[in-house]
């Protein structure tokens, strides 16, 4: 399998697809391809993009997945406009892609169980889910899906992110788009056949409390911890003397320990300090026990660099290097950000492709369940088989 | 600017760890604490139990020695406590044991030691002047246990060993109190038998 990775700054999306298609000519590095992945910021216009994308690469609406990001990688470089990667197989690997609505009213749909089945099918394959933001909602849906598939007793194989974006044009933009279909309140999953991958999280930061306990808490906020203490009040105090900037916060996350085998499960982002409680990005289980944390941009690189050799134990070179990183993640590694996407294309010896997520997708540290994790990055290196 | 924002934050976050580490402090204290009553009290009557008794019995003795005071073992057991505990049940019999070391535990100084030896026994260590005051003492602790419960016809023994003068170690003056205890029971059951027939 050959990849390349492209991007543009070019806040005209007509341009910035030709800047795109420009580079991919010039380079030669393949003269066509089966399969783009496009991630593009939620600023630019979505009506004409699968007639934009058909017209531009001579492509059938088949053969793309494109999702909105805030922010995108192109190898080393970080961009606000669209990076585009583009995948030709050489021996037997394939790309297809299943794509679904409904995440708002998942319980009264059968979305999840659709999804499960697909991922059964898919099982051996790697299956990157790219789905939309939907708040707490999406948090559980994940659950969800981990239970079910706890259930049916099998690991799918199943990563990735959730697309980022902000309200424009009046509406909340983290949608997908494929096969001339534009999925607002959905999902999609790009399988890869035949091929071999290795999937890292790297976490990286570093507990420095004792163990709180939830004791009262709703959806992806925390109201009281240690049966009564107001978590909003002590929450409060790390911002003395600081501005009230929530996005100072994103510098500790709190480090939720496993309901059953106390180890280090997942981290939750601060989203917003409210009246009475303090929100999350991602749902917090009722009881669970948690850890305040802290990291910097050298603790945060010292863990990818230490997840990286895990991963290379199973391959050690890579066609394609994805990193799914949190937007949080982002702001703590400061003028860092670009080095951790050079670690994973360094390591690998492959283009990087990547974007800044409002959350990750991934296995537990068994991989046996699937979780809805945040601030990590998720690195996934694959080759095709021979 | 960030590494300025970081350390504060940093800071911030070492204050809150602090409290919630001198709670934790504070918490596995109490816990201690607890524990340590726990391993020497009575969960019935909260007197000392056996072990702190034995423990507490060494010291005494060597503290009698050095302060030139008589130092007494008194023995004391309720008669009869199982006809107690089968006729009007083990709840009853319970509230009886905590009542009889409530009255002991008032009818001592607050330096003297009372325990709860096991069942309806219970130990007394007491520091007096004269080798009377001891028979004083515990006489009226009976008169006071026999008067509260005298609907229940309730009766006590006891037998008294002092220091130096019955033994010089704390398990030979627990034996020497208890034999007497027990040979007070017996009269009085040759006694009891002597009237009846």
């Amino acid at each position: 399998m050959k990849a390349v990775v492209y991007s543009s700054d070019n806040p005209v999306l007509r341009l910035a697809l030709e800047e795109i298609k420009r580079k991919l000519e010039e380079s030669r590095v393949i003269t066509d391809f089966d399969f783009v992945i496009i991630a593009l910021n939620y600023k630019y216009p979505y009506e004409d993009l699968d007639k934009n994308i058909r017209k531009i690469f001579n492509i059938n609406s088949q053969d793309y997945f494109a999702f909105h990001a805030t922010e995108s990688f192109a190898n080393t470089y970080t961009t606000e406009g669209i990076s585009a990667v583009f995948i030709k197989f050489e021996s037997k690997g394939k790309v297809k892609v299943f794509t679904a609505e409904g995440l708002t009213d998942y319980k009264g749909n059968n979305l999840l169980f659709k999804l499960v089945d697909y991922l059964e099918e898919n099982k051996n394959n790697l299956n990157i889910f790219i789905s939309s933001w939907r708040d707490a909602g999406l948090g559980f849906f994940i659950e969800d899906l981990g239970k079910e598939l706890e259930k049916r007793e099998f690991y799918p194989n199943l990563v990735g992110g959730v697309s980022s974006g902000e309200v424009f044009n009046g509406e909340f933009r983290t949608f997908q788009f494929h096969n001339n279909k534009v999925i607002r309140d959905g999902f999609g999953v790009i399988t890869f056949e035949n091929v071999e991958f290795t999937i890292g999280i790297s976490l990286g930061f570093k507990p420095l409390s004792p163990v709180y306990k939830a004791t009262k808490v709703e959806g992806c906020q925390i109201y009281e911890v240690d049966d009564g203490k107001n978590f909003k009040e002590i929450v409060s105090k790390f911002l003395k003397g600081l501005e009230p900037k929530v996005e100072y916060l994103w510098y500790c996350p709190i480090i939720l320990l496993d309901d059953r085998e106390g180890y280090v499960s997942v981290q939750r982002t601060f989203k917003s300090i409210n009246e009475d409680s303090v929100e999350f990005f991602a749902p917090i289980p009722p009881d669970c026990k948690f850890m305040l944390s802290f990291g910097t941009p050298e603790i945060l690189l010292e863990s990818t660099q230490k997840e990286i050799e895990r991963m290379k134990e199973n391959i050690t070179t890579a066609d394609l290097v994805f990193n799914f990183s949190c937007i949080a993640r982002q702001y703590v590694l400061e003028e860092r950000r670009e080095e951790e996407n050079l670690l994973y294309a360094y390591h690998f010896d492959a283009p990087l492709f990547g974007f800044s997520t409002y959350g990750e997708i991934g296995p537990d540290k068994f991989k046996k369940k699937v979780k809805l994790y945040n601030e990590t990055s998720l690195g996934i290196a694959i080759k095709e088989r021979e | 600017m960030r590494e300025e924002i970081k350390i504060r934050l940093l800071l911030n976050i070492f204050e809150e760890v602090t409290r919630k580490y001198e709670e934790l402090l504070r918490i596995y204290e109490e816990l201690n604490e607890l524990l340590k009553y726990k391993a020497f009290h009575d969960p019935l009557t909260g007197l000392y139990n056996r072990e702190a008794l034995e423990n507490l019995l060494k010291a005494e003795v060597a503290r009698a020695r050095l302060s030139n005071s008589v130092l007494s073992v008194i023995f004391l057991d309720v008669d009869n406590f199982k006809t107690i505990n089968d006729t009007h049940g083990h709840q009853f019999g319970d509230e009886i044991l905590k009542k009889v070391g409530e009255i002991i535990k008032n009818s001592v100084r607050e330096g003297d030691v009372v325990a709860r030896y096991g069942g309806d026994e219970f130990v007394i260590l007491l520091h007096t002047r004269t080798n009377l005051e001891p028979q004083i003492i515990v006489n009226r602790i009976k008169e006071k246990i026999e008067r509260e419960f005298c609907s229940y016809n309730l009766s006590v023994s006891y037998g008294i060993a002092i220091a130096g003068k019955d033994g010089s170690s704390s398990e030979e003056l627990i034996r020497v109190a208890d034999e007497r205890m027990y040979k007070q029971k017996a009269e009085k059951k040759k006694l009891k038998s002597r009237v009846v027939s």
